[in-house]
């Protein structure tokens, strides 16, 4: 946000729009990025970069393919029958969709906090080590990893003596930021959150919320989000997705906008933007 | 009418559905209170150090049952090790690495198909099959073999259903977190499906038990204490039956039955122990 950033619109038609911020290092590209459930349309003729450390927030009405997008990123949608991408994703320039990459490393490198604290039913420390265990790290680093986690999260304090204890024990915001911690002691660069605070208190809220500052130094934050407020609050860039007719088909997701934040809110360059911005649907 | 009528007959009505479902729990408790405490009334007497620990002589008369205990346990275990295996893979094949087609369909229907085949049909077979075209013979190992059968269809369905129930979130979040499918279904899946798919073996454990039409017909009947997979061995339920239907000693027919009742018992509860230790280790 502090520096100089210029927007440029390359094309006069929307969908083929591509959002082009060079100053900043991309960390994530899409190139005409389609996706396709079945026969929906979901995503159409996606172009932006993710930049790296910063925090960037995919805002839209509901159903617009905002969740979709994200998980193009960590390729979660490959567990959805029929569902097909075309175009080129990139991770620090190697193809993510590529025959030969492996998922599993990408979704060590790209990790998602869900909508809901989904805590395992099982102990704080179970919950935290299983993903280093899955990736076969050493049984000696797990206490490590796991007091690193759940530092990060500023969990410590408060979960040290009772790391034993039962994770889905704790509050809501707790366990949130417990599937935070989860989500980091893989050690991931980029981190997905699909509305991770939708379901929690404003004060909750608030934490995670800070948290995502903190971590934005060493990582690269995704977030989808209903809520405008926190989308200007904490996100350094915004994308707004709506459904619409491109060019006389049928509706698909189309990225309208990609800006700064603080330039998406103040000047929003499409009528859709403002609209929706402003609260006049969505 | 006034506000007040309504609201009465409301509440009468409330009253009399509770009545109802009361009483229709409390009769189901009382004859299954009724049947138990007529057996061990009956059979407890009967039931000492000796009774555990001796083999039945004079035909049952006299002696105790151990050797049908041995059998009982032995062809349980058999019948067990051979059906969880395989009813709870089928499972996880049904439930994690299939879609509904023809082929999950298929394979439900024999299942479904198998679980309504009555036990005396299972007994023909396993004798047709295991004791004479295999040449097992009347063994501890046809009988098991038998009952695997018959309990596969059970452990199959439970532990699909109990498989169900494992909220879908958990699977995504393992995967996102870089799992493969096998590292998320067995450390993730199983372990939350566990409970349930542990109550459908406890279920098939006590199907086995009492299981006396498929068994006298591969296990046989003899009451000497069993040495190996390959001897012959007559188990508890299939004592009882013939204890009383030949009206060799009423007495110790209800002292093997009271000892079926608790050894049910027992297993469910120990069952339900290592369960629990197991989740327990996981939190």
């Amino acid at each position: 946000m502090k520096r100089f950033l210029r927007f440029s619109l390359k094309s006069s038609c929307c969908s083929t729009i591509i959002f082009n911020m060079p100053e900043a290092v991309a960390k994530i590209s899409t190139v005409g990025l389609n996706l396709h459930y079945g026969s929906f349309h979901a995503l159409k003729n996606v172009s932006m970069d993710i930049y790296a450390r910063q925090i960037t927030a995919i805002i839209g009405p509901s159903g617009c393919g905002k969740s979709s997008l994200l998980r193009v990123f960590n390729r979660m949608n490959d567990l959805i029958p029929g569902a097909k991408v075309t175009g080129s994703v990139t991770i620090d320039g190697s193809d993510v969709y590529d025959k030969t990459s492996d998922v599993t490393e990408l979704r060590k490198r790209v990790g998602m906090v869900f909508q809901k604290p989904n805590v395992f039913p099982a102990s704080v420390y179970e919950n935290i080590s299983i993903g280093p265990k899955n990736h076969g790290v050493a049984k000696n680093e797990w206490d490590k990893i796991v007091e690193r986690s759940l530092r990060q999260v500023a969990l410590w304090d408060e979960l040290k003596d009772g790391l034993k204890k039962p994770g889905q024990g704790l509050s809501l915001g707790q366990q949130q930021r417990l599937c935070i911690a989860r989500a980091l002691a893989v050690e991931p660069d980029v981190i997905l959150m699909d509305e991770s605070c939708s379901a929690l208190d404003p004060e909750s809220t608030m934490k995670i919320e800070d948290l995502m500052n903190v971590l934005a130094e060493l990582y690269t934050i995704v977030i989808v989000t209903h809520n405008m407020e926190q989308a200007l609050r904490v996100s350094d860039y915004a994308a707004f997705i709506m459904l619409a007719d491109g060019d006389g088909e049928n509706k698909a997701g189309t990225l309208f906008e990609y800006a700064p934040t603080i330039d998406l809110f103040s000047n929003p360059k499409h009528k859709y933007t403002e609209d929706y911005i402003t609260g006049r649907f969505g | 009418m006034g506000l007040n009528a309504k609201n009465k007959k409301a509440r009468s009505k409330e009253r009399a559905a509770k009545i109802l479902i009361w009483s229709a729990a409390v009769s189901v408790m009382a004859v299954l209170f009724f049947i138990v405490v007529y057996i061990l009334v009956k059979g407890l007497p009967v039931v000492s150090i000796g009774f555990l620990t001796e083999i039945p002589s004079n035909m049952g008369r006299s002696g105790g049952i151990s050797s049908t205990i041995v059998g009982t346990v032995l062809i349980t275990l058999v019948a067990v090790a051979i059906a969880a295996p395989f009813g709870i893979g089928t499972a996880f094949y049904l439930a994690e690495y299939t879609r509904e087609s023809i082929v999950t369909r298929i394979i439900r229907f024999c299942a479904e198909s198998l679980a309504g085949i009555p036990s005396i049909v299972y007994g023909l077979f396993g004798f047709i099959f295991f004791v004479i075209y295999l040449g097992f013979g009347y063994s501890v190992l046809s009988g098991g073999l038998t009952l695997a059968f018959m309990i596969l269809p059970t452990i199959i369905r439970t532990s699909e259903e109990a498989i169900k129930t494992v909220p879908n979130i958990y699977r995504e979040v393992s995967m996102s977190l870089g799992a493969s499918k096998w590292q998320t279904i067995y450390k993730v899946v199983f372990p939350s499906a566990l409970r349930g798919i542990a109550n459908g073996i406890v279920l098939s454990i006590g199907r086995s038990i009492a299981e006396t039409a498929a068994v006298i017909y591969t296990a046989g009947s003899v009451l000497r204490m069993p040495s190996s997979m390959f001897s012959s061995s007559r188990t508890m339920a299939v004592h009882f039956f013939i204890l009383a239907s030949e009206g060799i000693s009423m007495e110790n027919a209800f002292g093997t039955a009271a000892l079926l009742v608790i050894l049910i018992f027992f297993i469910n509860v120990v069952v339900n122990m290592l369960v629990n230790r197991f989740i327990a280790k996981g939190r």
